[in-house]
């Protein structure tokens, strides 16, 4: 069977049912109102703790974004020892707040590296394969070690995913080309004996290690 | 930008357009819902959820991707996270047999191909089926699913290519060959 026959069979083998907007829409609606009514009115300038925790994880997810930013900059060179910016920047008294905002820093973190662990581990030498991952894999190595240097590093659990998730993207950002195949399976051996995407998986998905 | 315009009045707290905004969207979100979780119900539970959320979030929308693209960053999000949770508490097997696909589908072919279609679909990991389902079923681009998926096009061509393989090496396994031909 090739692509064509497959997309083919794919595409018009059981078909969604009729989509029940409506039915959708009452409960959409409902949930929003109900949320506006909550929400229009307090308009005390005291700010609420819920507000904070968003403008602050805002502020983190900018500094990680920038941490991307400057993981693909520098691509294939040695990734810089990132400055614990992201400390400084949370600015909030209350350590229970600032510990959410990093462990919700984290989540967001693991369920991307799954996606690029998952990928890494089909991939072979060629050099269309991997051409992008080195680069990929930069950025996400930045954004570990900042939040390596912040307080959900305080979990037992969570450090060790994060030293174990550093070991791997500096593997793969420091692959050669010359010994790429047995890098490559030294990689993978260590993701699979220390069962490293699953716990990255479970992390993300809301749960505790 | 007369979707600019929608998001606009929306933030502006203008009701009929967020429903004007849904109506435009909510029919791919739904169908990606379903083909993910071959559950109607459950399929409905993730649109709604992708578009509270996505209302919620819509101050924060800064029109660096297309609409739709953001929207389905959102929709994937909820749905392999819906898939996981409800994994957590069930074993692979059973989640399988959940994706009762079979049992809702219109009209179609000989009942054992189907059944043999289904679970060869439903036998992808997450990751590899979201990229399938979103190509090969729902007819979205590789860089629509690069967006939403937030992933490298190269990688999404790879993905689908193995999620393929994959489904062919199922299909074409013992017992099933004949039923293809």
């Amino acid at each position: 069977m090739d692509d064509k026959e497959l997309n083919k069979m794919a595409r018009s083998h059981n078909p969604p049912p009729e989509v029940p907007r409506d039915r959708m829409w009452e409960k959409i609606d409902a949930a929003r109102s109900e949320r506006r009514s909550v929400v229009q009115p307090d308009f005390t300038p005291r700010r609420s703790p819920a507000f904070r925790i968003i403008r602050i994880a805002a502020g983190v997810a900018a500094i990680l974004v920038l941490g991307v930013f400057i993981g693909r900059m520098t691509d294939q060179q040695p990734v810089p020892v990132p400055v614990p910016v992201a400390v400084n920047e949370v600015e909030t008294t209350d350590p229970d707040i600032k510990k959410d905002i990093y462990r919700l820093a984290a989540r967001d973190l693991f369920s991307r590296a799954d996606f690029l662990l998952t990928d890494f581990k089909v991939r072979s030498c060629g050099k269309d394969e991997l051409s992008e991952v080195p680069a990929w894999a930069g950025g996400m190595l930045v954004q570990t070690r900042l939040l390596m240097d912040t307080d959900v590093a305080e979990d037992v659990e969570m450090k060790n995913l994060l030293d174990e998730l550093e070991l791997v993207l500096a593997q793969i950002v420091g692959l050669s080309r010359d010994n790429c195949a047995s890098d490559m399976a030294w990689i993978r051996q260590g993701l699979q004996e220390r069962d490293t995407i699953d716990r990255l998986r479970t992390v993300s998905a809301g749960s505790e290690i | 930008m007369e979707e600019r315009l929608l998001i606009s009045r929306i933030l502006a707290g203008d009701t009929a357009a967020e429903r004007q905004l849904y109506d435009t969207h909510v029919d791919r979100v739904f169908r990606l819902a379903y083909r993910m979780t071959g559950d109607a119900t459950w399929a409905e539970d993730l649109t709604q959820d992708t578009f509270i959320r996505a209302f919620d979030r819509l101050a924060g929308f800064r029109g660096e991707v297309a609409f739709a693209g953001w929207l389905h960053r959102v929709a994937t999000s909820v749905i392999l996270t819906g898939l996981r949770k409800r994994k957590k508490v069930q074993s692979v097997e059973s989640v399988r047999d959940d994706l009762d696909w079979a049992a809702e589908s219109g009209p179609t072919t000989d009942p054992d191909l189907r059944r043999s279609i289904d679970r060869a679909v439903a036998g992808l990991d997450d990751n590899h089926r979201l990229v399938f389902v979103m190509h090969d079923m729902e007819g979205y681009t590789h860089q629509e699913i690069a967006t939403a998926v937030d992933a490298p096009v190269g990688t999404i061509k790879a993905r689908l290519s193995r999620a393929r393989q994959k489904l062919r090496d199922a299909l074409n396994g013992p017992g099933l060959s004949m039923e293809m031909e």
